[in-house]
Formats: structure tokens, C-alpha cells, sequence
């Protein structure tokens, strides 16, 4: 509570379209059936009950809660776009291409979707 | 070079000049993200003086946003791309940016315009401003508005005017209302992972709601509705005291090559004539 904030690094666009996303080591995904893409990830920030649930010091029950995300159609696209190489700006034209999509449109959703798989810890940019 | 035309101007600008920002009478384009052309118009009632509107914004832009605004002479080929208007020259320059730009009446529509390009953008060269102003137009020559921005254009009667506009990945609208009409343009994308599981009228079916079965072309890529005038002296009478404007005309159709789906949805206390309908429909399209 205490602790002060940092501030979050300020990059300009060039930059951030410069960033190549790298998926996280512990998402673990699978696929469905309909050909989308479930993500499973621990979730490390535990909610103040859950500590309360949490067993003795030691005693290796350390409950971690696994979350999953269910991607769309477009998200599933995306994510498989990831690939530790190209840039956002390259997943950006290739997502466009796919989809045939004006290249503004692509920008906006496919930052979107970065920024919050970002949030999530889903995701670094490197 | 691609069309731009937005509420009554129209010009053409390089391809990746992209609106960021659209009002009702304001254009922002932007080239990576920075911006490159500013355009604002509107109408004048009585007379137009360069010289008042350059000592107005001056003083206004000096004291907010630290600009110094000096009359500039337009080059030559400005000039005579620019006959019919009644013209002026400015640049400024601030602290982030610098510009030039003009001011244009145009005598037979009344309307006002402030076009600026910001030459601080590398995009910026004399050429392409000097054929931006060259295909500058600020009132159509028919009855018709011409509207082109992104990858949607279309032609709507002048007597419909813009009400309400939305820009949103995978979802663009244009509304526009006249006395007795609103009429929606609709623009999806990308319909192949919209009608993934479903087709065309069911996609429809879920954007808004028909009372009646569509009426479907042979190749199952158009829809149409149209909602029969109500039968009875009462039901039509109590269409006329209608508040809410309810649906007259419908079209949805499927552009496969371009992964987009259009609609266009007529809503009033009557329909529109067929031959305007068909006209707007037909003019709404893809690039």
C-alpha cells in the first residue's frame, strides 16, 4: 500500500510497433474443438481470502488458483502470430492480410488485444 | 493517391494519410501516428474576410498553444488550383510543429475552409500538397454527397445529413436523418469469422430484429426486408403518432473478395422511394 508506484516506461509508437511480443513460459494452451485456442495460466496475485485458505508455512499447500482465457476467432489468430520473432508491426500487416482488414482497423484491435494479454501477464514485449 | 470525402469536401490524399479524427466539419489525418493535414470548414452568413479570420485565429492560437501565425503567400500553382475560391495564405510554427495553410470561401455554396498542412511531418513534400489542393472540392456539382473514408465510400442524397458517426474496429456507421427518414449504413468485418456458423440472415437476424421471413437472392448473398405498411385504419394511424421510428427498408449483403458485410437500414413513418434506396445501396461499397 505503501510502496511507491513506478512509473510505467513511456514508449513513442515507433518503438512499441518496433517490440517483439513473446508469450509467456507458463501459458499453457490448448486446443478446442471449434479450432480456438483455451489459454491456462497460474494466477499469482492471490485475493486476500485466498491466503486465509492457504495451508501452514511449509507445509507445500500453497494453493495456486489456474485461470483460462478462451480466445476468439481473432484472438486465436493473433496468438498464433506470436511467434518470439516478428515484431508487432509485422503481426499487424500479417493480421491485416489475413483478414483483409484496413490497416488502422488492424492496428486498433490487434494493440488492444497486446495490451491486454499484457495486463494479464500473458504476454512480454521484448 | 485515395479519395477522401466527408460531409461536402472532398480531395485526394496519399494512401497512408489516414483520418484520426472525423467531425461533423473537421478532418485530422495523420502519417505515423503525427499529424499532416488539419481541415475545417463550415458555412458563412454575410461577408468573409481573410484578413479578420487570420488576425482572429492568430490571437487565439497565440495565447493557447503558443503558435505565431503570419500571412503567407499562396505559391503559384496554389493559386490557380484555387480560382474559384476567394483565397489566403498563413503559416505558424510552435514549439512541437510548423505549418502552412490557406483560407478558402467559395462564393456560390458559402462555405469557409481552413485547410493546414503540418510540414514538420517528413510526409509533408510541396507536391503532394500542390495535388491535395489541385482535387480540393467543397460542395458537389448533383444532388448527392459523396462520402469516402477508410475503405467505405458512398453516395447519399445532399438532403440527408450526417447525425451520428462511429469508427470502431470491425464496425463502422453512418447515420444520417432527414424530416422524415433515418437512414444507417453499416459496414462489418471480417465476415468470414462473422458468419462462421451461421448465414447471412441469421447474422442479420442478430443485429436487429425482422417481424417477417427475409427475402434472399439466389446466391444467398443479399438480404433484404421490407416491412409491409400496416394493415388497418388504426394500426396506420397509430404509426403516424409514433415517437420512435421504426423500420422500413433493409438490405445486408456479403462482399466475399473484400471479407466485409454492408447493410443499409431505412427507418421513418414511410419508406423511401425505391429509386433512392436503390441508389444509396448501390452506391455504398468497399474499396
Amino acid at each position: 500500500m505503501f510502496r511507491p508506484k513506478r512509473n510505467p516506461v513511456k514508449l513513442t509508437r515507433a518503438q512499441a510497433m518496433a517490440c517483439i511480443p513473446v508469450k509467456g513460459g507458463h501459458v499453457q494452451e490448448s486446443r478446442l474443438e471449434t479450432g480456438e485456442i483455451l489459454l491456462a495460466y497460474p494466477d499469482y496475485k492471490q485475493p486476500w481470502f485466498a491466503r486465509l485458505f492457504r495451508g501452514p508455512a511449509g507445509s507445500g499447500k500453497n494453493v495456486v488458483r489456474v485461470k483460462k482465457l478462451q480466445l476468439d476467432a481473432l484472438g486465436t489468430a493473433v496468438w498464433e502470430l506470436l511467434d518470439g520473432r516478428r515484431s508487432v508491426q509485422q503481426v499487424i500487416v500479417r493480421f491485416a492480410d489475413k483478414f483483409n482488414l484496413h490497416a488502422k482497423e488492424a492496428e486498433v484491435s490487434v494493440s488492444q488485444f497486446l495490451r491486454e494479454l499484457g495486463r494479464r501477464e500473458l504476454i512480454g514485449l521484448r | 493517391m485515395r479519395e477522401i470525402a466527408w460531409n461536402g469536401i472532398r480531395f485526394t490524399a496519399p494512401e497512408d494519410w489516414t483520418p484520426a479524427e472525423l467531425g461533423f466539419r473537421y478532418i485530422l489525418l495523420e502519417q505515423a501516428a503525427a499529424p499532416v493535414l488539419e481541415i475545417k470548414w463550415g458555412p458563412i452568413k454575410g461577408n468573409f474576410s481573410h484578413t479578420r479570420h487570420l488576425r482572429q485565429l492568430s490571437t487565439r492560437h497565440e495565447k493557447s498553444m503558443e503558435k505565431t501565425l503570419r500571412d503567407w503567400s499562396l505559391p503559384a500553382d496554389w493559386q490557380q488550383a484555387l480560382k474559384p475560391f476567394q483565397t489566403g495564405g498563413f503559416q505558424w510554427q510552435s514549439p512541437r510543429y510548423s505549418g502552412i495553410g490557406a483560407t478558402l470561401y467559395c462564393p456560390s455554396c458559402r462555405t469557409a475552409t481552413l485547410i493546414q498542412f503540418y510540414r514538420s511531418n517528413p510526409a509533408f513534400n510541396d507536391a503532394v500538397a500542390s495535388a491535395l489542393i489541385a482535387s480540393f472540392q467543397d460542395h458537389s456539382r448533383d444532388e448527392q454527397t459523396r462520402w469516402s473514408v477508410f475503405d467505405i465510400h458512398a453516395d447519399v442524397p445532399s438532403y440527408l445529413k450526417l447525425w451520428r458517426h462511429r469508427f470502431t474496429a470491425g464496425y463502422f456507421e453512418l447515420k444520417f436523418t432527414s424530416k422524415a427518414h433515418t437512414v444507417i449504413l453499416n459496414r462489418w468485418g471480417p465476415a468470414s469469422i462473422l458468419l462462421a456458423g451461421k448465414d447471412l440472415a441469421g447474422f442479420a437476424g442478430s443485429v436487429a430484429s425482422f417481424p417477417s421471413p427475409p427475402v434472399m437472392d439466389e446466391n444467398l448473398e443479399t438480404v433484404q426486408w421490407s416491412f409491409p405498411r400496416a394493415a388497418g385504419r388504426w394500426a396506420q394511424a397509430l404509426n403516424r403518432i409514433k415517437i420512435i421510428p421504426f423500420p422500413q427498408q433493409f438490405r445486408m449483403w456479403h462482399l466475399e473478395e473484400k471479407n466485409r458485410i454492408l447493410a443499409v437500414r431505412v427507418e421513418g413513418r414511410r419508406p423511401l422511394p425505391p429509386p433512392v434506396f436503390n441508389m444509396i445501396w448501390k452506391g455504398f461499397g468497399c474499396v
